[in-house]
Formats: structure tokens, sequence, C-alpha cells
């Protein structure tokens, strides 16, 4: 998980509320079938959670595997790299002009010149004690 | 442990004093690019907002309102920052001069929290498989650390780790020491559902205490009622009631406002109120216990205005509302960042002057946040930090023995917290077994001692601290020596 595509990938997992509600209850639950994780949502409906499942499946937020003829889902079991990748993104965006001022003030009147940037070797996670 | 460390860099076409005195500017739409940090004033101690980039965390809006503290300061060179909410760690800013332009490095180191609350937004709740410790008592604390009442939330947890420390320090309980959890409500009902119910589930007998919204309290009282689970419930509330193992240990709404409304009145001759407040059930019973004392003296209620938790909404319609109505006094019962977002308006408007204001959750946190722009508002609680009593003095050293001098003030909305876990641990000593049904039947007649005195639990499990009137001035809660206060109320 070290590209941008992944990050857009974790933050795109996110953004739907039937898709936190799924990983809150792969979260209480454990491992479940689609049909299962549909039933807990009925309004949904099941070709809808099953492409829910694959965004968060991309993201990393869940993990998919065959159990005889049926595929369960559970969560992710890299999900402390996840967290540090959302958390490497709020971080990286934070020395960014907000998108909103930007267009007031055309001339950039000490704005930023250049893009933020976030070099990969400058962070990381350290072991302490 | 782990830490979690993160670099970038920008930089300015502005000379380094200029780029230093963007920081922390509200007004300036360009000025907030640091983290969108916003500060009433930026000194060692302020009280820093920062609006994290974070994409939709439920609320539909692409940041999230975090806080921090200003804890070292170089002027035009260095800031520190102490996270404080929704996760602890420390940035580092610096400032050097490039050329015409000027380079501004972050550093940040986050605390394993950090991870831990990022994992409960991806729906996990980080269970430990290692089962139940017969040497620890696991004690549950469910309190704000993000959404509408998120700046709340650390010291809270400030306030049950120092007392669980004391009890811990002291040798524990019967040789087992406690060990606190604590849940992140993101001020909203379902989440405090779910991540309660999470909790339980991995223990089983573990009491919870709670310092959070009603309308969070409303979310979880049925699972409360089916589990049996012993609840100490500590913020202001609407019920006296205790209900089965759930305690409500705040001041409630009637023995407030009876106190508070006649209080504001005699002092500004107010005769017409304009009643504010958030969306649920707790600030409606504020302004119905309101308009019953106003109508009762005699005045008129002339406006009334409800707005959701967590709606991030402008208040200048509501502002131009109340002064078009001809209002004299306003008693808000918003919470959180919609009384902040509130009196900032209000204030902005200069309308303080003419309109007073009694705000019923004013607190030293929510204050340090609007800074002079609270000046004038009228407080009525059960607790200020500024009392004099040895028992508070008592507990402010503790608390900044513990968390140094650049820490979140503990208030009415963290301060009780640190009485009921000393509450828990009494109960503990004298319960024949720590059971919930037992530990629940061990409470009444057991004395809340702590920063506000020793308050007793009724026999009914109820309790009943005294009111103080605090006006805001110079960015700080004055407790009102002209006041009648403090006033026993009920048993």
């Amino acid at each position: 998980m070290d590209n941008a595509e992944d990050e857009d990938l974790i933050f795109r997992g996110l953004t739907d509320p039937t898709r936190r509600a799924v990983l809150a209850l792969l979260g209480r639950d454990g491992a479940l079938s689609v049909s299962e994780i549909s039933s807990s949502f009925p309004a949904v409906g099941r070709t809808a959670v099953s492409a829910h499942l694959r965004v968060l499946k991309a993201a990393g937020l869940v993990d998919e595997r065959r159990e005889g003829r049926k595929r369960l889902y559970s969560l992710g079991s890299d999900q402390v790299s996840a967290a540090i990748e959302y958390l490497r993104q709020v971080y990286s965006g934070s020395l960014a002009v907000p998108e909103s001022s930007a267009p007031e003030h055309p001339r950039g009147r000490g704005r930023p010149a250049q893009k933020t940037t976030s070099d990969p070797a400058q962070h990381g996670i350290r072991r302490v004690g | 442990m782990r830490d979690v460390i993160f670099a970038n860099e920008t930089r300015l076409d502005v000379d380094i004093v200029t780029a230093f005195q963007r920081f922390g500017v509200r007004e300036d739409p360009d000025a907030g690019w640091i983290l969108a940090a916003s500060a009433a004033s930026v000194e060692l101690g302020a009280a820093v907002e920062l609006s994290l980039p974070v994409p939709d965390l439920g609320s539909g809006r692409s940041h999230v309102r975090a806080t921090a503290r200003i804890v070292e300061l170089t002027p035009f060179r260095r800031i520190v920052l102490a996270h404080e909410t929704p996760w602890t760690g420390r940035t580092t800013l610096t400032f050097s001069a490039e050329g015409a332009g000027t380079v501004v490095r972050a550093h940040s180191e986050l605390s394993e929290d950090a991870i831990r609350w990022v994992r409960a937004l991806f729906g996990d709740t980080g269970r430990s498989a290692s089962g139940a410790d017969a040497d620890v008592i696991t004690l549950g604390l469910v309190t704000s650390l993000s959404g509408d009442s998120g700046f709340v939330g650390r010291a809270v947890v400030n306030c049950a780790a120092l007392a669980i420390g004391e009890i811990n320090g002291a040798g524990g309980l019967a040789g087992r020491s406690l060990d606190l959890h604590v849940i992140d409500d993101a001020t909203d009902p379902t989440t405090a559902r779910d991540r309660v119910r999470a909790f339980h589930d991995d223990h089983p007998d573990a009491a919870v205490i709670g310092m959070h919204s009603s309308l969070s309290l409303q979310g979880l009282e049925d699972f409360l009622a089916a589990t049996g689970i012993l609840y100490l419930y500590v913020a202001p509330h609407e019920s006296e009631q205790r209900s089965g193992n759930l305690f409500r240990l705040g001041n409630s709404v009637q023995a407030q406002i009876d106190f508070a409304v006649p209080e504001v009145a005699r002092r500004t001759n107010a005769r017409r109120w304009y009643l504010i407040g958030n969306d649920y059930s707790w600030p409606r019973e504020i302004s119905r216990a309101a308009r019953e004392r106003i109508e009762l003296a005699g005045s008129e209620v002339v406006g009334e205005t409800y707005v959701p938790l967590g709606a991030g909404i402008s208040f200048a319609g509501v502002v131009d509302e109340i002064i078009a109505s001809g209002a004299d006094a306003v008693v808000s019962s918003l919470i959180g960042y919609s009384s902040v977002d509130f009196e900032r308006e209000f204030s902005s408007r200069d309308a303080r002057a003419r309109i007073a204001t009694l705000s019923t959750l004013m607190d030293e946190r929510t204050l340090e946040l609007l800074g002079s722009a609270a000046d004038g508002i009228w407080s009525s609680l059960s607790y200020f930090s500024n009392l004099g009593s040895p028992e508070n003095l008592r507990f402010l050293q503790r608390y900044n023995d513990a968390y140094g001098e650049w820490s979140p003030p503990p208030s009415v909305l963290s301060a009780p917290v640190y009485e009921a876990v000393h509450l828990f641990a009494q109960a503990a000593r004298r319960a024949p077994t720590l059971s919930a049904d037992d530990l629940a039947n061990a409470i009444p007649g057991l004395l809340l001692g702590g920063p506000r005195g020793a308050i007793r639990v009724s026999s009914e499990g109820a309790v009943h601290p005294p009111m103080f009137m605090a006006r805001a001035l110079g960015g700080k809660l004055i407790v009102d020596a002209d006041a009648d206060a403090p006033r026993a109320r009920g048993a």
C-alpha cells in the first residue's frame, strides 16, 4: 500500500454509509457470506452489496476466502497498514491550501507556490520501547 | 508501542514574518493552510482547532474538526502542537527563510491511539484474542473524541485516567488493577450503541462510565436495559431517574434552570427571551423548563429554534432572527461546535451588549475555543474550575502534575468522570462481588467525592449537586460572587 491509487481506494471504501455499515457488521460478526451480509441490508439488495464488497476488497478493508461453494468476507487482515495509509493521506494534505479559498485569491497572495510534497522516505513506522 | 511519523514541507512566496503570522488566523481564508489551524490567540497553551482533510467520516463533510494545543513556541521559527482530539501526537512546524520565500516543514509523530481510532472507523474494534485477564478489572469510558462534542473528550479521558492512576497507585481493588478502555461515540447515537455493544461482547462483566450527549444515551438505553450493564452517566441530564443499573449522576435540567433563569433575569432585567438549542431531548427539556420559569415570572418567550447536532450550519440567519425578535435574553442549549459556532456569530454581530445570553453548557473547554468572543455569557453549572474549595484545588494540582501546564482544562464535562471512577472503586470495595447488580446495589448512600466536594448518592440513586453562576470575562469563567450560590438543591 504505497501509492496514491491505493489511498484513493481506502477513501472510496469509506465514503458510502452502506460500506461503513458493512465494515461495522463484519467487525462484530466475523466472517460472513454475501447472503448473510445482504440479509442485514434488505433495502440495499444483494447485487449492490456485492458491488460494495468489491470496493472494500480492492481497498484492502475486507478479505475474501472460499469455503466450499461459499465466499466468506471478513475485515481485512492488515487494517494497521490501511490505517497508517489513511493517516498519511490526512497529514500529507496538511500543508495544502483549502480548496475553497484558492479560487477566491487567484493571484495567490502568499499561497504555497508549489504542491505540498510528501516524500515516502520521510515517513514510516517506528517502534518505540 | 508504535508511533507513526509523517513529514512534509511547502514553500511560500512570502517572507518568514508574514508566513508565521498566517498561522492560526481564522478570518483570512488563505491563512488556515497549516492543518487549517485556527486559534483565538497564538501563544503558549492556546487551544487550536484543526480541520483535517479526511474524506467523509459519516457526516458527509470532507474535513474533521480536530483539536490541539500550542505547547512550544519560538516566534517566527517554530510551533509545536500537541494533538488532543480525536487522537494524540505532536506536530512540529518550522519556518525557514529561503531566498525571498519561506519553507514551512511539518513533522508529525502520532501515538498509537491514532491507529486505533482509524481502525474503529474501519469497523475493527481491535478486540484482543488474549481473553480476560484475572489481574485486571476493565472499566469502559464512553465520551466524544470526534463529532459535534469531540473537543471535550481529551479532558474526559485525562480525568478518568487520573483517578485510575490514583486507585492503582494505592494497590488497586483487592489486588487487581483497573484498566481503562476508551470508546469514542463520535457524538452519534448509532456509533455509541455499536461500539458499546462491541465492548460488551469483549468484556461482558465490565462497568461503563459515560460522559456524552443524552442523545447517545438514548441510543444506548435499550441495550443497557437488556444487558444490565452498570452504567454511570455523569453529564447533565433531563431525567433524575435511576433506570435499573443505569445511574444518571449529573445535574438535572430542572435544578439547573430553576436556579439559572431567575438569576439571569434578576441581573439583566430580561423580559423577552429567545430559546435556541440542538434538536434532541435534553435541549428541548431545557427550553420547556426555561419557558415555565420565564412565564411564571410574567415574562415572555419571543422565539424558539432547534438545529440538528453535527449539521455544521451557518448561524447567521438565526442571529438575524434573534435580533429581529426584540429579545433581550437568549437561553442557549446548543452543545459542542454548534454552541461555538453560534456564539462566534452572535459575538461578531455585536449582539452581546444588547442581548444577554444564558448558555446552559458553557464550560471552560468550550470557552477556550471562543476566547473573548464569549465575554458576557452567563453560565450556570455544578462545577467551575476556578472554585476555590480545598477539594478542587487539590484536584487541580493533581491534574496539572499529571498532564502538565498546557493541557485541556477540566470542566463540568470532564471533572465528574474523576468522581465517578472513584465512586466505582468505592462500590467495588463494598460489594460482595463485582457483578453489575451487586455494584449497583452498593452505590446508593455512597459519597461522590472529588473537585465538587462530597455529594451523596440518594437512596434512589440520584445526586443533587450544588449549582453555581459564572460569567465569561477575558476568556475565563468567573464564578459570580453576587450569586446566592452555591445553592444546594433537593435531598
